[in-house]
C-alpha cells in the first residue's frame, strides 16, 4: 500500500512532508507537478466492476488499488508554466490534472483534501454558515453594495474590517472613513465587512484528531502581510482549551476537512471563528514554532494505509 | 434566479402565477449590477434585504427560489480589466453562495459548493456514485494519449471521446486522425445500445419519460419504472442533495437499465408532462424546507 502525494517540490508543505514521510519510513510516491508533461501518465478505468487502473510517476507504476492515502496541494498549471513552457505543454498538463482529479474525487483512499469539501474555502459567507452549524460565532458580517446601508451600520455597531468573500486572497484592512469617491466605488460591487474584533489570533491546525496551535502577536490588521506594512509578526505555540479543542475538531468535521487551519480571534468577549483553509500553508507556522505538523500529517497519510 | 430567461424559467413563471403567486425573475446580469443588496450574518436568523427598481424584498417575504444559474461569468463586468471582472465574478459567486444557503425558504435545488444551480458531478464520479448503488453503468475510461483512444475507436468502441485538455469537458474529438494529433490524456465514455428513458424526481415523486412512436416525448407508464430503480434513484437523489432532476438511462436488448447521466432541468419530464409537472414544481419550491441556521 502507497502514499501518493501530489504538488510541487520546492513548496514549503510539500517539502515539509516528504521529509517526515521519509524519516518515519512511509512508502509513498511523490508526483512533482512540474514534471507533469513528460513524466506523468494515468491510466484507469471505472465500468461494472468497479475502478481499476494506474497512475506511472517516472519509473513507479502505482495500481489505483494501492493507492490508501493521497495528500494533494496543486498550481495552477498556467501559474506553474515557465515563460518558455509551450502551450500544448501547458494544455497537457492540465490533462493529467483534470484525469488526476477526478481519479481522486472517486478513488476509496484517504484523501486529504477532498476536493468538493475544499470549495467552502471560495464562500466566506458560506463558510459562516458552516461556523454557525458547528455552533460556533462567526464575526458579525456585513455585505453590501449600499454606501449610505454601510455608513449606518457602521454608525450603529462601531469599527469594521473588509476582505473578500471569496478564494482570492485579499489583505484584511481597516475601514476608516474611505473618502466619498472610494465609498461610492461599493456600488459596483457588494462587499464584505466584519466587526473589528480585539484579541488574540490563533491558527489552529486539525490533523485528523491531532491539533497544533499558533499565537500570532502584531500590530497589523491582517498579520500575513505585516511585513508589507512595516510591521512583525510573532509565533508561539499556544495551548489550546478543552472546549477549543473540541470546538476546532467540530467544525472540522463539519467543513469535512481532516486536515485544517483554522483561525480564530480570542476575544474578552468570547471566541470567534474567522475562516477554514482547506489547504493550509502550515509550513509558515511550522517553521516558526517547531510544531511538528508535517509529522502528524504523515502519520495521518500511514494510517490510512 | 436564470443565467439568462430561458423557455423553462417562463413556463415557471407562468405556471407560479397561475396559482396566484408573485414571482421576480432574476437574471445573472441583474444580480450582478442591479440590485442593492445587504446581507447581514449576526447572531439571529440571516438578513437579506433586495432593491431591484420599484420592488424590495427582504429574507421573510421570499417563499420559495428556483435557481437555474451555475456561475457568473466575467463577461459581465465588461468595463473592468480581466483581472477585475475575474474578481467580480469570484466575489459574486461567494456572495449568492452565501446567500441562497442562508434562506430559511426552499432553494430549488439546493446551491452546492462549485455552482448555485445544484450539485453537478464530472461523468467519473456520478458514474461511480450510481455503480456503488448497484446501477449498471457505461465503461468510462482515461487514458494517456489520444494514439490509444484512436485505437479504441479503430476497433469500433462506441464512445465519445473527449481531450482533457481543454478548460471544459467537450466530446469534440470525433476521427481517428483528430485524435491520434492529440497529446493531451483522453477521457472515452462507452456509448450504450438500447432504448432511452429517462426518470424525472421531484422529492419523492418521479416523472418517467419515453420516445413515443412518433419520435415525441411521452410519459413512461409509471409501472415500467422499476422499483429497484425507484428506489435507488431516491437514494442517489439524497445523496446529490438535490430536490429536482432528471437521470437518463438506456434499456439495453435484454432489458437491462443502464444508467448514463444525471441533469438538473428535466426537459424531457417537461416535454411529456408539460404543465402538470410546472405545477408540481412550483408547489415544491413554494411549499416548506430550506436551512435552518
Amino acid at each position: 500500500m502507497v502514499t501518493l502525494v501530489c504538488g510541487v517540490r520546492d513548496e514549503g508543505p510539500i517539502s515539509l512532508l516528504l521529509e517526515s514521510l521519509r524519516r518515519k519510513g512511509g512508502h509513498f510516491v511523490f508526483l512533482d507537478q512540474r514534471d507533469c508533461p513528460d513524466n506523468v501518465e494515468l491510466r484507469w478505468h471505472l465500468s461494472d466492476r468497479g475502478l481499476s487502473g494506474h497512475v506511472r510517476v517516472g519509473d513507479d507504476v502505482v495500481d489505483v488499488r494501492e493507492i490508501c492515502s493521497v495528500y494533494h496541494r496543486f498550481a495552477n498549471p498556467e501559474e506553474l508554466a515557465d515563460a518558455d513552457e509551450s502551450q500544448s505543454a501547458i494544455a497537457r498538463s492540465r490533462s493529467i490534472l483534470h484525469s488526476l482529479l477526478n481519479l481522486l474525487d472517486i478513488m476509496p483512499a484517504r484523501v486529504v483534501n477532498r476536493r468538493r469539501p475544499m470549495m467552502s474555502n471560495n464562500s466566506k459567507p458560506y463558510q459562516a454558515l458552516l461556523i454557525r452549524r458547528a455552533d460556533l460565532i462567526a464575526p458579525d458580517t456585513f455585505i453590501t453594495n449600499d454606501p449610505t446601508e454601510l455608513l449606518d451600520h457602521e454608525a450603529r455597531n462601531g469599527p469594521l474590517v473588509y476582505k473578500s468573500m471569496s478564494a482570492v486572497r485579499s489583505i484584511v484592512a481597516a475601514f476608516e472613513g474611505e473618502s466619498t469617491e472610494r465609498l461610492s466605488s461599493l456600488k459596483l460591487l457588494p462587499t464584505q465587512f466584519q466587526h473589528k474584533i480585539e484579541g488574540i489570533n490563533v491558527r489552529v491546525h486539525v490533523v485528523g484528531r491531532q491539533l497544533f496551535a499558533t499565537k500570532i502577536v502584531s500590530e497589523a490588521v491582517d498579520y500575513r502581510y505585516a511585513s508589507l506594512q512595516g510591521r512583525s509578526a510573532r509565533f508561539t505555540p499556544y495551548e489550546l482549551t478543552a472546549q477549543l479543542r473540541g470546538d476546532c475538531l467540530r467544525l472540522a468535521r463539519v467543513c469535512e476537512l481532516p486536515f485544517a487551519g483554522i483561525d480564530i480571534m480570542i476575544a474578552s468577549d468570547g471566541v470567534y471563528f474567522l475562516e477554514i483553509n482547506p489547504s493550509p500553508g502550515y509550513s509558515y507556522y511550522q517553521e516558526a514554532t517547531g510544531q511538528p505538523i508535517s509529522d502528524a500529517l504523515a502519520e495521518y497519510l500511514m494510517d490510512g494505509m | 434566479m436564470e443565467q439568462h430567461p430561458t423557455d423553462f424559467g417562463r413556463r415557471l413563471r407562468e405556471a407560479a402565477e397561475n396559482q396566484g403567486l408573485t414571482v421576480g425573475m432574476l437574471t445573472s446580469a441583474e444580480l450582478a449590477h442591479n440590485l442593492a443588496l445587504v446581507f447581514h450574518l449576526a447572531e439571529g436568523p440571516p438578513l437579506l434585504r433586495l432593491r431591484h427598481k420599484e420592488w424590495t424584498v427582504e429574507t421573510r417575504d421570499i417563499e420559495g427560489v428556483y435557481c437555474g444559474i451555475d456561475m457568473f461569468p466575467a463577461s459581465l463586468w465588461e468595463a473592468f480589466s480581466a483581472k477585475d471582472a475575474e474578481y467580480a465574478a469570484q466575489e459574486t459567486q461567494a456572495l449568492w453562495l452565501g446567500v441562497l444557503a442562508s434562506l430559511p425558504c426552499r432553494v430549488v435545488n439546493p446551491p452546492a459548493l462549485d455552482t448555485l444551480a445544484g450539485t453537478v458531478l464530472s461523468s467519473p464520479e456520478i458514474l461511480y456514485l450510481a455503480h456503488r448503488l448497484g446501477f449498471r453503468i457505461p465503461t468510462v475510461a482515461d487514458v494517456e494519449s489520444g494514439e490509444l483512444a484512436a485505437q479504441a475507436l479503430g476497433k469500433g468502441v462506441m464512445a465519445t471521446y473527449a481531450d482533457l485538455g481543454e478548460l471544459w469537458e467537450q466530446s469534440m474529438l470525433r476521427t481517428k486522425n483528430e485524435l491520434r494529433e492529440c497529446r493531451n490524456h483522453i477521457r472515452i465514455l462507452e456509448k450504450v445500445r438500447g432504448r432511452p428513458v429517462w426518470a424525472a424526481v421531484l422529492d419523492d415523486q418521479f416523472f418517467p419519460s419515453q420516445v413515443s412512436l412518433g419520435g415525441s416525448i411521452e410519459p413512461l407508464p409509471e409501472y415500467d419504472l422499476p422499483v429497484s430503480i425507484r428506489s435507488r434513484l431516491r437514494v442517489l437523489q439524497s445523496r446529490l442533495n438535490l430536490d429536482l432532476a432528471e437521470y437518463a438511462f438506456h434499456i439495453t436488448a435484454n432489458g437491462t437499465w443502464v444508467f448514463s447521466e444525471c441533469t438538473r432541468v428535466p426537459v424531457h419530464a417537461v416535454a411529456a408532462y408539460g404543465y402538470q409537472l410546472l405545477q408540481k414544481i412550483v408547489e415544491a419550491i413554494a411549499g416548506k424546507g430550506g436551512t435552518s441556521w
